[in-house]
C-alpha cells in the first residue's frame, strides 16, 4: 500500500466523512445564507426606516421655481409653490406642507435662505440644499454671461497622460481595470479556504488522535501519505463550499450591482493567481496539519500552536502601505515573503504591472518554502500523531524537525 | 514453494528512546498457525517492539523481516527515516490491533470498517460482504449504519477487533487485545484467535494478562526491562522453571512441616498449608519425606503458575 493508493482512500475518507456530517453540511448551506441575512438585513432595516418625503411651500419672487424643481431630483423632496408668505404659513398651519421658503433677492444677494419649519428635529434635507446651492450658483454665473456648463468647464481638473519615452503616445495603457476584483476575489477566496479548511484540518489530525485511531491507520500507510490525504481532501472540500458560495454570490452579486460578473474576471491574470494560490494554500494547510499533529487538544494549545492562526493574516499587517504604494519597498518584500506573497503578489498583480522578475522570484520562493514546510510538517505528523495526552513543547517540535 | 517456516523473524532488535534502551537485542519468530505469546509487565518494551514490528517506528539496530506467503515479504529499515507509517512492510497481508486503540467516534460502524479495510487493499462489495459476516458473527449486524459513538465499550471492541482481522490477515498482531473487555467478551476474543490460529494465521499475542495468555498459547516470549527473560514453548518453560506447589488441608491446625532441603517455603492458614518446592524437587520425593503419621487429610499438587514464574524470574529468584 504504497504512494497514492493509501493517500486517495484517504483523501476519499475525508471527503465523504464531512459530506456525510450533518454539521459540515449545514455549515456549508447556512454560511452563504447567512452571509445573505448579514448584507440584506440592514439593506432591509435602512429601507422600512428610510426618512419620510418632505414637502415645502415655495413663495416664488424671483421666476426661479420652475428651475428649483426640475433641480431637486432624489425623491425626499416635493415642492409646491404658494402665491405669498402668509398662504404658506397657512399650509403649514394645517400639515399640508412640512415647511415653506421664499425665493428673493434677498437670498440672490447674501446666499441665505430661510426655510421656515413646524417640526425642529426635522433636518434640512440634502437634496433641497443641493438643489438651491445650484440655482444660487446658475443665478450668479448667468449675472456675469456665463452658464453651468462654462464655468464646470472651467474649473476640470487636469488630466495626466503617462507615455513612457521611446514608446508612441497610449502604449502605456492603464492595468485592466479587470483585474482588481479578480484579486480580490482571489485574496478573498484563498483567506476563507485557508481559515476554513485550514481549521478543518486541524480539527481532522486532532480528532484523529482523539480518537486514538493514528496507530490503526499507521499501521496500513505510513505518515506522509496520511498528511497528503487529509490536505488534499480538505482542499477539495473546501473548494466545493467555495464554489457553492460563489454560486450563490456571483449571480447575486450580478442582480445587485446591476453588472455582468463575468466582465469582472481578468482571465490573463488567472494563472498567475492560481500558482500562488495552490501553493499558498499548501503552506498553510501543512502548517495547520502539523500543529494539530502537536496539539492533544485545542484548548491546551500554547502560544507556539496560536500563533500559526495568526500567520494567514500576516499580510495585512501590510495591506496599507501596499496600497498606498504599491511598488514600494514594503510592497516588493511582502511579495517575496512566503507567508505574506500568496495575497500581497496577487494583489500587486490586480493594481498594476508587476515586473515579471518579481512575479517569477516570488512564486520561486513561495515554492521552495511550501515544499520545506511540507517536509518539516511530515516530520513533526509522524511523531506528534503517536504522541498522546500532551501537548508537544517547542523544543520537542524542534527536535522531531531535525531527526532524520 | 511449501509455508515457510517462520511468517516474522524479529533479529536483535535494538530501540533506544533519549539515553534509554527501551528493547535491548530482542530476537524471535512467529511461525503460521501459532499463536505467540508475547508477556511482560507494564513498560517492559511490549509495545515499542510491536510499534516496530508494524513499521510505525524503526529499529535503531537488527532486523524484522517478513516471509509471509503470497507475495508478502519485506522487512522494516533500521533508522528513523523509517518511522512514522508502513510503507515497508507488507500491510495487506498484516492486522494490527493496537493498545492506543479507538474509532472515528461520529462515523458509522461500517464506513471506518470499510475505510480501514481499504487501506489494507480490500474494496468494493467483497469488503461490505466480509464486514457484515463479522458484525452477524459478533452479534453487531443491526448496528452496522449506527454511528460508534451510540455503541457500547463492548461493541466498540468488537468492531475493533474486527477492523484488525477484516482483510484476513496472515499475520495478526495484538497488542494488550482484552484489557477492558469483560470476562464474556474475553471468551469470545480467545476463541475468535484461535480460530484464526487453526486456520493459518500467524498470532503475536502480547499481554500483561499471563493467566489468559497461558491459556492460549504453545510458545511465550518473556520480556523485562527491555530484554528477553524466556523464550519458547511454554510446558518446557514450565518444567525447566516451574517448581511445584502442594496445598495440604490437615486436621490439626498446629501441625507443622518438617524442615528439609526439599521446601523453599511454606505458609498456614488455619488447617490449610501451602508448601513450595524447591527447583527440581518432584512431588514424590517431598511426600516420601513426610512422617507416616502426618495428619494429611487433602492434598494436591500442581506446577505455579507462568505470572509466578515470571515474578520469581524477574526477581531473580530462578535460575536463568
Amino acid at each position: 500500500m504504497k504512494g497514492w493508493p493509501g493517500t486517495s482512500e484517504v483523501i476519499r475518507w475525508e471527503v465523504m466523512r464531512n459530506l456525510r456530517n450533518r454539521s459540515f453540511l449545514v455549515g456549508m448551506l447556512l454560511t452563504p445564507l447567512v452571509a445573505l441575512l448579514m448584507a440584506g438585513v440592514p439593506a432591509l432595516l435602512g429601507y422600512l426606516d428610510r426618512p419620510t418625503p418632505q414637502t415645502y411651500a415655495v413663495v416664488d419672487r424671483i421666476d426661479g421655481y420652475a428651475v428649483l424643481e426640475d433641480l431637486v431630483t432624489d425623491g425626499q423632496v416635493r415642492l409646491v409653490p404658494a402665491g405669498d408668505a402668509g398662504a404658506a404659513q397657512a399650509r403649514v398651519d394645517t400639515g399640508e406642507v412640512d415647511g415653506y421658503l421664499v425665493l428673493d433677492d434677498e437670498f440672490l444677494e447674501t446666499g441665505v435662505l430661510h426655510l421656515y419649519v413646524s417640526d425642529r428635529d426635522r433636518p434640512v434635507p440634502g437634496g433641497l440644499q443641493e438643489a438651491l446651492t445650484r440655482l444660487l450658483q446658475g443665478r450668479r454665473l448667468g449675472a456675469v454671461g456665463l452658464d453651468l456648463d462654462d464655468a464646470e468647464r472651467l474649473l476640470a481638473p487636469a488630466a495626466v497622460v503617462r507615455t513612457v519615452l521611446g514608446q508612441e503616445p497610449g502604449d502605456d495603457p492603464a492595468p485592466d481595470w479587470h483585474r482588481l476584483p479578480t484579486a480580490i476575489g482571489a485574496v478573498v477566496l484563498l483567506m476563507l479556504l485557508i481559515m476554513t479548511s485550514g481549521t478543518m484540518l486541524l480539527q481532522s489530525a486532532l480528532q484523529e488522535k482523539r480518537d486514538r485511531m493514528s496507530e490503526v491507520v499507521l499501521s496500513s500507510i505510513n505518515a506522509r501519505q496520511l498528511m497528503a490525504g487529509k490536505i488534499i481532501g480538505h482542499f477539495l472540500l473546501g473548494v466545493l463550499q467555495a464554489v457553492i458560495w460563489l454560486a450563490v454570490a456571483l449571480p447575486l452579486a450580478g442582480l445587485v450591482f446591476k453588472v455582468q460578473i463575468t466582465r469582472w474576471i481578468a482571465l490573463e491574470s488567472v494563472p498567475v493567481i492560481a500558482l500562488f494560490f495552490l501553493l499558498g494554500y499548501l503552506l498553510y494547510a501543512a502548517l495547520f496539519v502539523a500543529a494539530g499533529a502537536t496539539m492533544e487538544d485545542i484548548q491546551n494549545s500554547s502560544s507556539l500552536q496560536g500563533m500559526v492562526f495568526l500567520l494567514p493574516f500576516l499580510p495585512f499587517l501590510v495591506l496599507g502601505p501596499v496600497m498606498i504604494n504599491p511598488t514600494g519597498s514594503i510592497a516588493r518584500t511582502a511579495t517575496l515573503f512566503p507567508l505574506t506573497s500568496p495575497v500581497i503578489a496577487v494583489l500587486r498583480v490586480g493594481m498594476g504591472d508587476v515586473p515579471a522578475w518579481e512575479i517569477a522570484a516570488a512564486a520561486v520562493l513561495l515554492l521552495l518554502a511550501a515544499a520545506l514546510v511540507t517536509y518539516a510538517a511530515a516530520r513533526v505528523f509522524r511523531v506528534g500523531m503517536l504522541m498522546y495526552g500532551k501537548t508537544a513543547t517547542p523544543a520537542e517540535i524542534w527536535r522531531w524537525i531535525r531527526t532524520p | 514453494m511449501g509455508v515457510p517456516d517462520e511468517v516474522l523473524i524479529v533479529d536483535r532488535v535494538v530501540k533506544r528512546y533519549g539515553g534509554k534502551t527501551a528493547v535491548d537485542h530482542v530476537s524471535f519468530e512467529v511461525r503460521p498457525g501459532e499463536i505467540l505469546g508475547f508477556l511482560g509487565p507494564n513498560g517492559a518494551g511490549k509495545t515499542t517492539t510491536l510499534r516496530m514490528i508494524m513499521g510505525i517506528t524503526a529499529p535503531d539496530e537488527g532486523r524484522i523481516l517478513f516471509r509471509l506467503p503470497e507475495g508478502g515479504t519485506g522487512a522494516v529499515p533500521r533508522g528513523a527515516s523509517a518511522a512514522g507509517g508502513s510503507g515497508r512492510i507488507p500491510a495487506h497481508l498484516v492486522g494490527y490491533l493496537p493498545e492506543e486503540r479507538g474509532l472515528y467516534r461520529d462515523a458509522r460502524v461500517i464506513d471506518v470498517l470499510l475505510f480501514l479495510a481499504s487501506l489494507k487493499g480490500l474494496r468494493g462489495r467483497a469488503a461490505r460482504a466480509r464486514a457484515m459476516e463479522w458484525l452477524e458473527r459478533f452479534g453487531l449486524g443491526p448496528q452496522a449504519r449506527a454511528r460508534v459513538n451510540q455503541l457500547s465499550k463492548g461493541m466498540a471492541q468488537k468492531v475493533q477487533f474486527i477492523a484488525a482481522v477484516l482483510h484476513q490477515p496472515r499475520l495478526l498482531v495484538l497488542d494488550e487485545p482484552f484489557s477492558g473487555l469483560d470476562p464474556v467478551n474475553q471468551e469470545l476474543f480467545m476463541e475468535e484467535i484461535r480460530r484464526l490460529a487453526a486456520q493459518g494465521c500467524a498470532v503475536l499475542l502480547s499481554s500483561h494478562q499471563m493467566n489468559l495468555v497461558e491459556a492460549m498459547c504453545e510458545r511465550i516470549f518473556l520480556i523485562h526491562q527491555g530484554r528477553r527473560v524466556v523464550y519458547g514453548p511454554l510446558a518446557e518453560i514450565k518444567a525447566a522453571y516451574g517448581v511445584h506447589r502442594v496445598r495440604l488441608l490437615v486436621r490439626d491446625p498446629a501441625w507443622r512441616v518438617p524442615a528439609s532441603g526439599l521446601v523453599e517455603s511454606a505458609e498456614y492458614d488455619g488447617p490449610r498449608a501451602t508448601v513450595l518446592l524447591k527447583p527440581g524437587v518432584e512431588p514424590a520425593a517431598f511426600l516420601a519425606s513426610l512422617p507416616a503419621d502426618a495428619p494429611i487429610e487433602e492434598m494436591a499438587v500442581a506446577r505455579i503458575s507462568l505470572h509466578e514464574i515470571f515474578v520469581r524470574i524477574a526477581r531473580g529468584e530462578a535460575a536463568a
